[in-house]
């Protein structure tokens, strides 16, 4: 018994150091199943609050308990390597869905003219990626987070049910989708139909392709994603160069391999045995759909929204063909070149905001544990203090990427960019910048359960970026796309900034309602 | 007539009915809890208006097209909602769709309990709705012999209106009136991005509106919006009388009177001595005009709602009826500028007594057209071309008054009577035979429009006579047949040559039997017209003759010369040659 009322005290001061009374241990302590009956059959006090107060009264006088292994000084070096390690797998784990994404638009923009596709195919295929993330986006993080979630839980069976359930409902939305996209685009003629049914076949693909690398990213092994989009760039060299294939054709043959690598890793992404015995006995329970459904809604929002946020400026931009030269959808050359190399910018530094976010939430809750009530206020201030800090790195380092870029990209094509060129990269840098700015406190939020405020601030902001973008691009010019973006970015960042501000507010509350 | 043309003018009547007639009356786009005639010609004013700058405003920003306008229409319909609940707006869409999502979950949890049981009860549901409200209907007819001698000469004046104005336009896709390709050329300006060069905007937008919802080409919507306006025409007619004399016979003898067209008759007859015979010819342009008309049936249909709506606004006070006053007047502007004048006299007289309002309104109307002829102005075939429409007006509303002044002279109630004589008059009076003013073969719209569905956009060119242009415009190249024969034909026998364009398709309608537009030559045509190239290369028979043996002698030269030439399409009448030219750039 002394050895069990030993555990549960260590376990309650390692989760709160400096508890606020009696009552905030005896919460603990029913938070971990205690209830009063097992608590006096199993250890003799009258109830949980009796427990409570005990375990208070032994944590309060033991300091050396409250102290965990974390917090032990450590030297200058071991901060670094630590700090190092984290860097390291923080930015690789999203830094490898960049790198296929940075590969490809450097070989576009050296060889554009080689890798031309009729205009008439082009343009739909152009929205057939776009439109793939967006639809898919939202299963995207639910497998992500449930399965991370149940993993971290240790209930890989579960995980495993739930993440293949989501996929299978993302299969199903896409499917519909593609027959709406069908027939709505046969109906209202928005493309011939040859290069309707091409872009349709690579929406499906593509949209299983995203949802089946979200399964890849479980367990931590994002590697096996590089490795797929790597089989692709293979096949696709192969079929372009020693079969001597159009660029359609090599493109869906590395698309095709890009899906076959991605279902052979799916198969061995969760334990085969552990999930033959659970199919054997059948006794896995999911979670009630409605409960499900509104858990996920935000996130599911979040994704479809985010991805939507990214690509309206292109539709916009990519719908403004005049209609008398018979194409339904085209980007400029320019336009592109400038916001891909915007983009490739954005791209980067999410892996790093990713990172900010991680380090921002450790040193939130180290401070946390370390102050009692007293000193919330000194806590707020320290955590506004270093969110400041933060938020002026993600700025700094970016302005630093695209100079790099800018010279880089110019140097070697200063025909494709301009001065027009110039212009959309900037203010598309400052768009994304913005938009990191917004995604940092939107991590934030996400950290602290407030998911839906999230999905307040980015609805509007897309609204405005897809409605401003439309409009200016078909009155004024393509390029004026992009100052949709611009305001966009603008209202994400100044709303997501009033959510954090107000969650800052009440530190200690944001924290422990989490 | 095929099969295929029926689907589409069914199909193109259903969007028109729900977009125009059935969509604004509903509590999505308006506030009213009960609805009326008065409602449903309100709520048409008001969506079209909103079409039409719509169309207008998106095609000038290149975004015209589906997802824009139902934008539109979801945007009213956003804002209404707002209005309905002002503060809490955000918080009941919040709460619906958050019911609605958990709702869908909790079916798809169900599986397939809930489509059976759906499958179960919907049909059953359906039925009961359908069947109670006939027999809610059924309860409140009275089979008086009054009621169903009405109930008769109604169908026989539905009927004869329906068949007149739609019998020529369902079997036929060229156009039946010269001011449909005015009409059909605005449309394709709007659907191209080009409003500016529409010119009055009110029926190419409409009618670019119904091609993009309807999936339908252009064509297409404009000869079937011309019956569909007469028709909307006379049942305004009919209502308006109705409305401001609240007498059903009085309603019923306007509709006969334009329903079955009397105009034609004798008593019209070209020798009448006003204008110098010019009203006969007008009357006889406008019987066309029932079924083919464009611009100013529109107009004139917004006219006569006007004074519906007008009588509205007087009798209820609402600001909205005022609005929609407004918004008819503002449709009458968009639609044919020259009849404002009939406009302003409908919201003149509107706010006097009913009859004493009608009877200003059609007499005043009638007396517009005629003076403005005799004086010469620039509106006055216009107006002519309307009076049939006020003279409509007038005999509904002179009907009404003699009925009621001679009623109790005799013991028998005279008002059957003089309606069964009007209807028999009616009958009598009705044109023995409709001929449209068509400018080209059937064969060469439909072709036409075949290749404008078939081939690529803007990869195709097509040289043939002047209606060409408003089928092609935007979607692909055109020449007129003339200039073509002009600049090519010493060099087509050339083997070296090729067109200079940079298509894929050069299609040339050559007919072998010269189109006729005029069943008799006129004797003397004034100078200007002599000269006008239209008119010299495609009316005159003797100029398109020699124009369409030019265009043959060309292409037989060229198809000896070239291997990519062939025979698009032979028939009696026409031989559409087709040339492929090499890849362009």
């Amino acid at each position: 018994m002394s050895d069990v009322l030993s555990e549960l005290t260590a376990t309650v001061a390692e989760t709160s150091p400096e508890l606020a009374d009696e009552w905030e241990a005896a919460a603990l302590v029913e938070s971990f199943g205690y209830t009063d009956q097992a608590v006096q059959q199993s250890l003799g006090f009258a109830n949980t609050r009796a427990l409570g107060q005990h375990v208070y009264e032994r944590v309060m006088a033991t300091p050396s308990v409250r102290r965990s292994e974390d917090e032990r000084p450590l030297d200058l070096r071991a901060r670094i390597r630590h700090e190092a390690a984290i860097f390291i797998r923080v930015l690789s784990s999203s830094l490898v869905y960049s790198i296929p994404w940075i590969v490809v638009f450097f070989f576009q923009y050296m060889h554009r003219e080689a890798l031309a596709i009729d205009a008439r195919v082009a343009g739909p295929i152009t929205v057939a990626p776009m439109v793939s993330l967006i639809t898919s986006g939202g299963f995207i993080q639910g497998i992500a987070r449930k399965g991370d979630y149940y993993l971290a839980l240790n209930q890989p069976v579960l995980a495993r049910a739930t993440c293949w359930l989501l996929w299978r409902w993302g299969l199903a939305v896409t499917l519909v989708v593609a027959l709406a996209a069908f027939l709505t685009g046969l109906y209202f003629h928005i493309f011939d139909r040859g290069p309707l049914l091409i872009a349709l076949v690579y929406y499906v693909a593509l949209s299983i392709l995203w949802m089946t690398c979200a399964l890849l990213t479980l367990r931590q092994r994002h590697w096996r994603i590089p490795l797929v989009f790597l089989v692709a760039g293979i096949v696709f060299a192969l079929a372009r160069i020693s079969f001597g294939l159009s660029t359609l054709a090599a493109q869906s043959f590395a698309v095709a391999a890009a899906l076959v690598a991605a279902g052979i890793f799916a198969m061995f992404v969760f334990d085969r045995n552990q999930a033959r015995e659970s199919d054997r006995h059948h006794d896995l329970t999911l979670p009630q759909a409605p409960v499900f459904v509104y858990s996920l809604a935000p996130y599911f929002c979040y994704g479809a929204a985010y991805f939507s946020f990214l690509f309206a400026d292109r539709i916009a931009a990519g719908s403004a063909v005049p209609l008398l030269t018979g194409l339904q959808f085209s980007l400029q050359p320019t336009y592109q070149a400038a916001m891909d190399a915007a983009l490739l910018a954005f791209l980067l530094i999410a892996a790093f905001v990713e990172y900010c976010n991680f380090t921002y939430m450790h040193f939130w809750h180290t401070e946390a544990r370390r102050r009692g009530p007293q000193e919330f206020a000194e806590l707020t201030s320290r955590l506004r203090r270093r969110r400041l800090y933060l938020a002026a790195a993600i700025c700094v380092l970016l302005a630093l990427i695209a100079v790099i870029e800018w010279i880089v990209l110019y140097r070697a094509k200063p025909e494709l960019l301009g001065t027009t060129g110039l212009w959309v990269f900037v203010l598309g840098v400052v768009g994304y910048a913005l938009f990191s700015l917004a995604l940092f406190d939107a991590l934030m939020l996400f950290s602290l359960n407030q998911a839906r405020r999230v999905v307040r601030a980015l609805a509007p902001a897309l609204i405005l970026n897809l409605l401003v973008g439309y409009i200016l691009s078909h009155a004024l010019a393509v390029p004026y796309a992009v100052v949709g973006l611009l305001l966009g970015g603008i209202w994400f960042a100044v709303d997501a900034r009033r959510g954090v501000r107000k969650s800052l507010g009440h530190a200690e509350y944001a924290y422990y309602a989490v | 007539m095929g099969m295929a043309d029926i689907v589409v003018t069914v199909w193109v009547l259903a969007i028109f009915g729900v977009l125009f007639i059935w969509l604004p009356a509903t509590r999505l786009l308006s506030n009213w809890d009960r609805i009326t005639c008065r409602h449903v010609a309100r709520g048409f004013a008001r969506i079209t208006l909103t079409t039409v700058v719509a169309a207008w405003v998106l095609s000038r920003l290149q975004a015209f097209n589906a997802l824009t306008l139902i934008a539109v229409y979801a945007g009213w319909a956003v804002l209404l909602w707002t209005m309905r609940h002002r503060r809490s707006s955000a918080a009941v869409a919040r709460q619906r769709l958050r019911h609605t999502a958990l709702k869908a979950a909790s079916l798809c949890e169900q599986g397939g309990d809930w489509r059976d049981r759906l499958a179960a009860t919907s049909p059953r549901r359906l039925t009961d709705q359908v069947s109670a409200l006939v027999r809610a209907w059924w309860g409140t007819l009275q089979l008086t012999p009054d009621e169903v001698m009405m109930l008769l000469l109604v169908s026989i004046a539905v009927g004869v209106t329906l068949t007149l104005r739609f019998i020529w336009p369902l079997g036929q896709m060229r156009l039946g009136h010269p001011e449909g390709y005015q009409a059909l050329l605005g449309t394709q300006a709007i659907l191209a991005g080009q409003p500016v060069a529409a010119g009055p905007p009110a029926v190419p937008a409409v009618a670019a509106t119904l091609s993009i919802f309807g999936a339908a080409a252009p064509i297409q919507i404009v000869r079937l919006l011309g019956p569909v306006v007469g028709c909307l025409l006379v049942a305004a007619v009919a209502y308006c009388i109705r409305l401001l004399t609240k007498n059903n016979a009085a309603a019923l003898a306007g509709t006969f009177a334009l329903g079955l067209y009397v105009f034609s008759s004798g008593a019209f007859a070209a020798d009448l001595p006003i204008g110098a015979a010019e009203l006969g010819r007008a009357f006889n342009d406008a019987l066309t005009r029932q079924w083919a008309g464009a611009s100013v049936e529109f107009g004139a249909l917004f006219v006569v709602i006007s004074a519906i709506v007008w009588h509205d606004a007087k009798n209820s006070g609402h600001r909205a009826a005022w609005f929609d006053g407004f918004a008819c007047m503002a449709l009458v502007a968009c639609a044919e500028p020259r009849l404002l004048p009939a406009a302003f006299l409908a919201a003149s007289v509107a706010f006097a007594p009913p009859l004493t309002a009608l009877l200003g309104f059609s007499i005043g109307w009638v007396l517009l057209g005629i003076g403005s002829l005799e004086l010469g102005t620039v509106m006055g075939p216009t107006l002519l071309s309307t009076l049939p429409i006020a003279l409509a007006l007038s005999i509904g509303a002179l009907f009404h008054l003699a009925t009621r002044a001679l009623d109790g002279v005799t013991r028998l109630r005279l008002e059957p009577i003089a309606l069964l004589l009007v209807a028999v008059l009616s009958v009598l009076a009705m044109p023995g035979r409709v001929d449209g003013q068509y400018l080209e073969y059937d064969v060469a719209a439909r072709k036409t429009l075949e290749i404008v569905n078939s081939f690529p956009r803007q990869r195709w060119l097509i040289a043939a006579p002047v209606e060409a242009l408003a089928q092609t415009y935007g979607r692909g190249g055109y020449e007129d047949l003339q200039q073509f024969v002009d600049r090519y034909s010493a060099k087509a026998g050339d083997p070296r040559f090729t067109f200079p364009f940079s298509v894929d398709h050069v299609f040339i309608f050559v007919e072998k039997h010269p189109f006729v537009t005029f069943a008799k030559e006129p004797i003397e045509v004034p100078f200007d017209v002599l000269t006008d190239p239209s008119y010299r290369y495609y009316r005159a028979a003797a100029g398109r003759a020699s124009v369409e043996y030019s265009a043959y002698e060309l292409c037989e030269r060229y198809r000896r010369a070239h291997s990519d030439a062939s025979i698009y399409y032979e028939d009696d009448v026409l031989k559409i040659y087709h040339f492929v030219l090499p890849a362009a750039g």
